[in-house]
């Protein structure tokens, strides 16, 4: 019973502390927004959208800005607990490891999840397409999940290698094409009016992909911060 | 020098001789198929070697998964060299399939999902490559690569999956297809098949094992280099 309250201590604790970092210096959802902005600005001109742009080149657009953008803020975050070693200390934390893995990639979800917030209204108006409704949460929140924890696991790698931020996306790009396919088809279909229960394929597949990231997360992390 | 094993020589022999006896089978004792004509002839190499690609990650994900439980050296040998070997293969998978696919699809290439999980595995797989040589510390190597090995290949079927909800032209040819787009083929087509499968299995047993010897050879040499640099 100890150890459980353990576990959820470190976790509350890493997460806790990222949030809190973020708050102070906000340095990974100003770099992913800034970014994110930019995108929206090149794929205006790059695919000639017009204001009202159709569903599909939508559900595209908002994808790809928010994976590259969600890139660059995975690497920071990981990055960031190499520094000074960081990880080192988290390392010492009296329980399993994987409570180090759910912490980070809670802490990256939540700032996706935040720049997410940002993100959807600003497209709205740009091109008014009302984004703003329950199902596209819905997706938003299962996509980035998915995103984040893939992310978080390859990450730990990817930081230890000589090319550090420029490995992660080639790691993780092929690997989580699935989740991205899942939820650009489902904010399309959502987009053109369908019900949540017309897309329940795309969402059940977007929960089944999350959930192999946590198991996959619970048995692998440890392996990967070993030394 | 470590020498070659004996049975490895016994083993290229037959795999020569099993080849040579497959290419005969294709090329001569196999009728034209009916529709397609002699492009279709491809189809024996093509199916052997994709199959030899699925095998090959398969094997590298599960001798990775034995790396991470047994920590034996020899079981990163097994995941690396199967990686290089299905590299291979795929492509040649790809590139017979493109060849089938010009005169009888009237292009190159489709967004099928057979042809998009094939070329997203051999990205996977180059990604594979690129992070075992951005990794210095060799035990460190040998955990990473496992580690994505799994990951890596645990994704396919998922991408598969997803592309497949969209409709495919790609010919189901291991079972039956209703919707009529599997191939007739007569009994001396699939027992040339069922010939060049085997034989493609066990050139890739022959190169695997070649593969294995020159990557413990490799091993070898880093760490006479490593010992003659703390000598100095």
């Amino acid at each position: 019973m100890n150890s459980v309250r353990d576990y959820f201590q470190v976790l509350r604790a890493i997460i806790w502390k990222d949030l809190k970092m973020e708050w102070r210096n906000r340095e990974l959802i100003s770099g992913m927004l800034m970014f994110a902005l930019l995108m929206i600005l090149i794929f205006n001109f790059a695919l000639e959208l017009e204001s009202h742009t159709s569903a599909g080149l939508s559900a595209g657009v908002l994808w790809v800005t928010l994976i590259y953008s969600g890139a660059i803020g995975i690497n920071r975050s990981i990055l960031s607990e190499r520094e000074n070693n960081c990880l080192d200390s988290l390392l010492l934390a009296p329980t399993d490891r994987s409570a180090i893995f759910f912490g980070k990639a809670v802490g990256i979800w939540v700032v996706m999840l935040a720049a997410s917030a940002v993100l959807l209204p600003v497209y709205s108006m740009l091109y008014s397409v009302f984004l703003l409704k329950d199902g596209f949460f819905l997706v938003i929140i299962l996509g980035t999940a998915g995103y984040a924890l893939a992310g978080t696991l390859l990450a730990g790698m990817s930081a230890q290698s000589r090319a550090r931020d420029s490995l992660l996306p080639l790691l993780l790009l092929p690997v989580t094409f699935p989740l991205i396919l899942a939820s650009v088809k489902t904010s399309t279909g959502l987009l053109q009016g369908f019900a949540l229960a017309d897309v329940q394929t795309w969402i059940s597949l977007l929960v089944v992909y999350d959930i192999l990231f946590i198991v996959l997360g619970l048995l692998l992390f440890e392996r990967i911060v070993e030394e | 020098m470590m020498k070659q094993s004996k049975w490895l020589t016994v083993l290229d022999v037959i795999t020569g001789l099993l080849f040579l006896t497959a290419l005969c089978l294709v090329f001569f004792f196999t009728p034209e198929d009916a529709m397609m004509g002699a492009v279709q002839k491809v189809f024996y190499f093509h199916v052997s070697s994709a199959w030899v690609g699925m095998l090959a990650f398969f094997l590298s994900a599960i001798s990775g998964a034995g790396y991470l439980i047994k920590h034996n050296r020899i079981w990163d040998h097994v995941s690396e060299s199967a990686v290089e070997i299905g590299l291979v293969f795929s492509v040649i998978g790809i590139i017979s399939g493109s060849i089938w696919a010009k005169p009888i699809w009237n292009t190159w290439w489709t967004w099928d999902p057979r042809l998009t999980t094939t070329a997203i595995m051999v990205l996977i797989y180059l990604a594979y490559r690129m992070l075992r040589s951005g990794v210095d510390d060799p035990d460190r190597k040998a955990r990473y690569a496992a580690i994505y090995a799994i990951v890596g290949f645990l994704s396919v079927p998922f991408t598969f999956f997803s592309i497949r909800l969209f409709r495919t032209i790609h010919p189901v040819v291991i079972g039956l297809s209703e919707s009529g787009g599997g191939l007739n083929m007569d009994t001396v087509m699939v027992r040339t098949l069922v010939f060049c499968l085997c034989t493609f299995t066990v050139l890739f047993c022959t190169f695997l094992w070649h593969r294995i010897n020159l990557a413990q050879l490799t091993e070898t040499v880093d760490e006479l280099r490593f010992m003659s640099e703390e000598d100095k």
